[in-house]
């Protein structure tokens, strides 16, 4: 299947039955079809030996950027390894953007870029913010940032990751019909993935301009706590947690030193979703 | 340079015109266009850094221009020369600073 | 035609690009991907009236490899810096070399590690002038790995550097000791010529033979349409020099590099109509013909080569636990390591 995500086109392909009929129900509400248009990156599973196809069953995947044969998992969890290698084209072989490990949520025509190390909280927060605060979702795993001073943020909702004990939180939260295949004993542990409401889908085309940053930590039963980051402090994060600004050269550089003189960002700690989502209505608040 | 680090054998360093520096709020960033590396410098990395330029200058010379601009130069880590000396062979090291080898 | 048929074609012809349709590019980018020659078809079809979503993404592919080149001219220059007062004549090899002379053969090109070639004489005396420089051997001294390559290699293992990332890789000959052809390092000295920052590069004979024996000896084939766009360019450049075919057939003779070349200059016919005096290709054989099955031999996804479970396993719990820039960045280095291992144990 041919599928659009955001601004990039995936080309997906898998003899597992399973795989497919997975893919075709999260990806229901993209757009789907392009046939006679080039796209950007091609996503193959395969097994992992012609016969294995029957016999305990593996995955493996081909793709342009690096993954050939990696994350083969077991049939089972082919939904999960077709995540993973399409999150991988877009962080290794995606450069028209400034690509960062971040999710991302807008307000009317503002963003909130929210950047964190895997298992931070980036997709339960971006979760609560669409389902609970009103935000509209535009990614919880990647966040795409244009060049220049006037850098926006392009939307890449891609179905939400839930890990474990969010998934119960957010069933409480979203509509049944939006939740994947619940996938368990994954690397993981149990994920299951939130598709983002429609309109999010909807207005994947339309871009908001970053107004406030931060980088969100769980730690259970504690008080929330917020903490500006230095520019330079939020620099070095934004940094790391860029995929490719390294390959970007000098407009890669000065998009982010823009972006760090002109956006606030902050360091956040709570233990609760609830602090969690009061937290960030307070600094946006304050953001402009 | 100055004659007297000429004749010294002194090395003298000039910035590399390649490097781009960034002054945030609280430390500056130093771009260097060819090979895509960002450094963060420390508060007084910069300051040797901003008395740099396109002449090359020795460690003695950066000082002079230090007292000029500042008063009198006081370390607590010893000798403010040995000081500058080594933040230049730093900003050397990272490709920030060139070096004149010494005479 | 299939899409390895239609990339050489474009690389050999640009104006050919201008019919492909939506389909035929998906399946041309898949090749030009998997081969390492999508920046190069990006420079090669500059100009030519294609779709634009295709232009698109050969301007990425370019864009990175003009980042790629500045870092990688930066790098000559450390190591110039680094080998000025050891008095140790440097020959670069393979991109670094192109990318010193501007050749042709560089265009939209991705270069990494950089191979330089000293004397065996001085081997040891680079190695320490590189370390004292910030290049740190990757193997750790006294090691299987270390041992090895220094017992049968014709390179060293591998230098990082310790701040940038950089490799270099140190040789002192063109085939690994344990090859039955020896060519003769003395006679690539003798005939070097001198580029930018008082480092060199093999004569264009002799960087022609450099590139037709890495095909021969890279094991499978491996990034043979890369290297038989590389001979292409290189013949392309050379051929109009007064009596440069001469001087390449003595030099291939000299260096026991008649066959490899032969055989090299067919492939670079076949998939590109690189010209050369007949004589200087010889007859078909039955290699010829299991290399050009490889070589055209791409699916629709331009898969070719297959890797081991080793590294599908080392990706995947880097993934899981390393921020994605570091993943790239490590993920690259190991990867050259990698290849560089199985080209050494004659996989």
């Amino acid at each position: 299947m041919r599928l659009r995500i955001g601004p990039a086109i995936f080309d997906l392909r898998s003899p597992f039955r399973r795989s497919v009929g997975h893919l075709a129900e999260l990806y229901r509400d993209y757009p789907q079809g392009m046939d006679g248009e080039v796209y950007d990156f091609a996503v193959r599973a395969r097994p992992i030996s012609p016969l294995r196809r029957w016999v305990r069953p593996t995955i493996v995947f081909d793709a342009d950027f690096m993954v050939e044969d990696i994350v083969p998992v077991e049939a089972r969890l082919g939904l999960l390894g077709f995540e993973m290698a399409i999150n991988m084209q877009m962080a290794l072989g995606y450069r028209r953007e400034i690509v960062f490990h971040a999710a991302s949520a807008a307000k009317d025509d503002r963003a909130i870029l929210i950047v964190g190390d895997s298992g931070a909280g980036k997709s339960t927060l971006s979760a609560l913010l669409s389902y609970q605060a009103g935000w509209r979702h535009m990614g919880d795993e990647l966040a795409l940032l244009t060049f220049g001073p006037e850098a926006v943020l392009r939307p890449y909702p891609r179905p939400i990751g839930l890990k474990n004990e969010s998934i119960a939180v957010m069933r409480a939260l979203a509509p049944a019909d939006r939740f994947g295949p619940l996938l368990t004993e994954t690397v993981k542990g149990t994920v299951q993935h939130l598709l983002p409401p429609q309109s999010a889908i909807s207005t994947m085309d339309e871009p908001a301009r970053p107004a406030l940053i931060v980088s969100p930590r769980f730690r259970a039963s504690v008080a929330p706590e917020q903490r500006r980051m230095t520019q330079s402090e939020a620099y070095l994060r934004l940094s790391v947690a860029s995929t490719n600004q390294l390959t970007l050269g000098e407009a890669g550089f000065e998009t982010l030193v823009d972006l760090v003189r002109n956006v606030p960002a902050y360091d956040i700690v709570y233990g609760s979703s609830e602090d969690a989502l009061s937290l960030v209505d307070d600094l946006w608040r304050e953001a402009r | 340079m100055s004659e007297q680090a000429l004749h010294a054998g002194i090395s003298a360093y000039s910035l590399d015109p390649d490097i781009r520096i960034e002054r945030l709020e609280d430390l500056s960033l130093a771009f260097h266009r060819q090979s895509g590396e960002t450094h963060v410098l420390a508060a007084d990395t910069e300051i040797i850094l901003s008395t740099l330029g396109d002449t090359p200058l020795s460690a003695q010379d950066i000082a002079a221009r230090l007292v000029a601009e500042h008063g009198a130069l006081e370390s607590e880590d010893g000798d403010p020369l040995t000081l500058i000396e080594a933040r230049l062979q730093e900003l050397h090291r990272l490709g920030i600073a060139l070096r004149r080898p010494s005479a | 035609m299939t899409p390895a048929e239609r990339l050489y074609a474009g690389l050999a012809d640009p104006q050919s690009l201008a019919d492909l349709d939506a389909e035929a590019w998906n399946g041309v980018i898949r090749v030009a991907r998997a081969e390492m020659l999508m920046g190069t078809l990006g420079t090669r079809s500059m100009g030519v009236e294609i779709l634009p979503r295709a232009r698109l993404l050969l301007d990425e592919a370019v864009a990175t490899a003009q980042v790629r080149q500045a870092a990688a001219r930066y790098e000559l220059s450390k190591i110039a810096e680094a080998m000025r007062d050891t008095g140790i004549p440097v020959i670069l090899l393979k991109g670094s070399a192109y990318l010193a002379t501007g050749l042709d053969a560089v265009a939209g090109r991705n270069i990494g590690d950089q191979d330089l070639l000293v004397p065996e004489a001085d081997l040891n005396r680079a190695e320490t002038a590189l370390r004292a420089h910030g290049w740190q051997p990757a193997k750790a001294k006294g090691t299987y790995d270390d041992d090895y390559y220094r017992r049968w290699m014709h390179e060293l293992p591998p230098m990082v550097h310790e701040t940038r990332g950089a490799v270099v890789d140190l040789h002192h000959n063109i085939l690994p000791r344990t090859a039955r052809l020896t060519p003769r390092p003395d006679l690539m000295f003798a005939g070097r010529v001198e580029v930018e920052h008082g480092l060199f590069v093999l004569s264009p004979e002799m960087m022609l033979l450099h590139c037709a024996t890495h095909l021969a000896y890279d094991g499978d084939f491996l990034g043979g349409p890369r290297n038989l766009w590389d001979m292409d360019r290189l013949v392309r450049t050379f051929t109009g020099n007064e009596g440069f075919w001469d001087r390449l057939q003595m030099a291939a003779a000299a260096h026991e590099l008649t066959a490899p070349l032969m055989r090299a200059l067919r492939l670079a016919a076949h998939l590109y109509g690189t010209p050369s005096p007949g004589a200087m290709r010889g007859r078909t054989d039955i290699v010829d013909r299991l290399a050009i099955a490889k070589l055209y031999g791409h699916d629709a996804y331009g898969r070719q080569r297959r890797h081991g479970a080793a590294f599908a396993l080392f990706v995947r719990g880097h993934w899981l636990r390393m921020p994605p820039l570091m993943l790239a960045r490590h993920l690259t280095t190991k990867w050259r390591a990698r290849r560089r291992e199985a080209r050494a144990a004659g996989r």
